[in-house]
């Protein structure tokens, strides 16, 4: 047992001063890289924490989110195969709908970050499509894993999924979306979206 | 009263588990996916659905979809009990919000962040044989490794496992095992979900992963009275919920927050078992 933990200490003490060296620099990961660092330094403004600068803090935050993140393909993904009987129409306020969901969900985590930090872990890229591993430290501590999913469209990286310890956020939706249109319909879907938007309830 | 207790205990696993392993037997989801297989199972639960709807191509030309299988999962959920799990998730609500949640605020006023932490660490350590005789089952011997030297660490340096000295000063994290992720590494599936109330969401695989782990948990072995037991549990789900509660963000951000849990439980339970 004891010659065990030596053998163990011996080890972590070899990892510890190992400095980890993560190599990588591609367009994908350089992509979340400017949008953290945009929301972090908008988060961490103190002049922007102020109660009548509050609406400008939000809508600086979601300039910095829409710039990297692809709602349509958000949406398409989290309606699957219910997308493609919608009206252009349709699909148009179900985007800006979601968009807003997410939004509120985005604003009310945001807070806790201030003072956090990422650390991109990983990139993988096969074809168009790209995997950004990252971990986020909040101010207090706690760590959560983050993966960006990306796709390449006419030669810039896009957002179309975020998986928060390992569950996936479109996936999420859609199961509740999926649920929601097998039993009741697209309108009420609809509906239910605005009504969240709204009252955030 | 505690033999009496072991022994109730023993024989309602061993009688859950000899009922439903027909079950599990014919079950055909199982807990590691071949990539191939279940990407044909992603595209023929598809066409069943909606013949000839061309618009879910992304999946098949998305290589990250079926490597990490998310999508499409909820082709997989099976919920027979939905309409009683309803009932125990809207209870849990109402404990939540109406118990736990006023307790722990109160709770976190009184004892300083640092302390929970430690309480935190503390039942952590103590749950090692948990995560150290799933590593083996698993054949993750590194993993068992590392927990007998986070073990060690965190109980000597760490003064009793108040402190978490392995992963702060040597970057040694814990080894999250459990028996539901080894009985699912070994291919049995989930089951169907259940909501317990109070213990919350679970599939039946885990429920009973859940069982025998509560067999290698120090506080079983303690011997205590029933009420001791539930005391200790209860106290350190307090302090829990104290420290970090995503509760109420996923059940803001949710359009049917039942639906969410259950999907949010699956995803992670599987993001669990493949790791």
């Amino acid at each position: 047992m004891i010659l065990k933990y030596i053998k163990q200490l011996s080890l972590i003490l070899l990892l510890f001063f190992t400095v980890p060296s993560l190599v990588m620099a591609g367009d994908a990961t350089e992509r979340i890289k400017v949008i953290s660092d945009n929301i972090f330094s908008i988060i961490s403004d103190k002049s922007l924490q102020t109660a009548e600068m509050e609406e400008k803090r939000e809508q600086m935050i979601m300039e910095a989110v829409d710039s990297g993140f692809n709602w349509e393909e958000f949406s398409r993904r989290a309606l699957a195969r219910h997308w493609r009987k919608r009206t252009e129409d349709e699909k148009k306020t179900f985007i800006s709908l979601f968009r807003q969901l997410i939004k509120r969900t985005y604003m009310d985590k945001s807070g806790q970050y201030s003072g956090g930090k990422v650390e991109f872990l990983e990139e993988k890229i096969e074809g168009e499509y790209a995997n950004i591993k990252t971990r986020l430290t909040s101010s207090t501590g706690t760590q959560t894993s983050v993966d960006y999913r990306m796709i390449k469209k006419d030669g810039v990286w896009w957002v179309y999924d975020v998986y928060i310890e390992g569950v996936s956020l479109v996936s999420n939706y859609r199961t509740q979306f999926n649920d929601i249109l097998i039993n009741s319909s697209f309108e009420d879907l609809l509906n239910r979206l605005k009504e969240k938007v709204e009252t955030g309830k | 009263m505690t033999s009496i207790k072991k022994t109730f205990l023993l024989i309602i696993s061993c009688a859950l588990f000899l009922i439903w392993c027909p079950y599990f037997l014919n079950a055909e989801e199982i807990g590691e996916v071949d990539p191939q297989q279940d990407m044909d199972r992603q595209a023929s639960a598809l066409e069943t659905d909606n013949k000839g709807d061309e618009s879910s191509d992304y999946l098949e030309s998305d290589p990250f979809t079926d490597e990490y299988e998310s999508d499409l999962d909820y082709m997989d959920i099976s919920d027979p009990l939905e309409p009683i799990n309803r009932i125990f998730f809207h209870f849990n609500d109402k404990l939540y919000f109406w118990f736990l949640k006023p307790v722990a605020s109160g709770y976190k006023a009184v004892v300083p962040r640092p302390a929970r932490k430690g309480v935190k660490n503390f039942f952590s350590n103590l749950a090692f044989p948990i995560r150290f005789v799933n590593c083996i089952l698993q054949a993750k011997f590194d993993g068992a490794g590392y927990e007998v030297g986070r073990f060690l660490t965190n109980s000597i340096l760490g003064l009793g496992g108040f402190f978490d000295v392995a992963e702060k000063q040597f970057n040694m994290k814990a080894y999250d095992e459990d028996l539901g992720q080894t009985l699912g590494a070994y291919g049995l599936g989930n089951g169907f979900y259940i909501n317990w109330p109070v213990l919350g969401p679970s599939t039946f695989r885990d429920t009973i992963g859940d069982v025998g782990d509560y067999f290698l948990d120090p506080v079983y072995h303690a011997d205590l009275d029933t009420i001791y037991d539930i005391s200790i549990r209860g106290y350190e789900k307090v302090n829990d919920t104290s420290l970090d509660s995503d509760y109420e963000d996923l059940k803001k951000s949710a359009i049917d927050p039942y639906i969410a849990f259950r999907d949010a439980y699956f995803q992670y339970r599987r993001n669990k078992v493949i790791n």
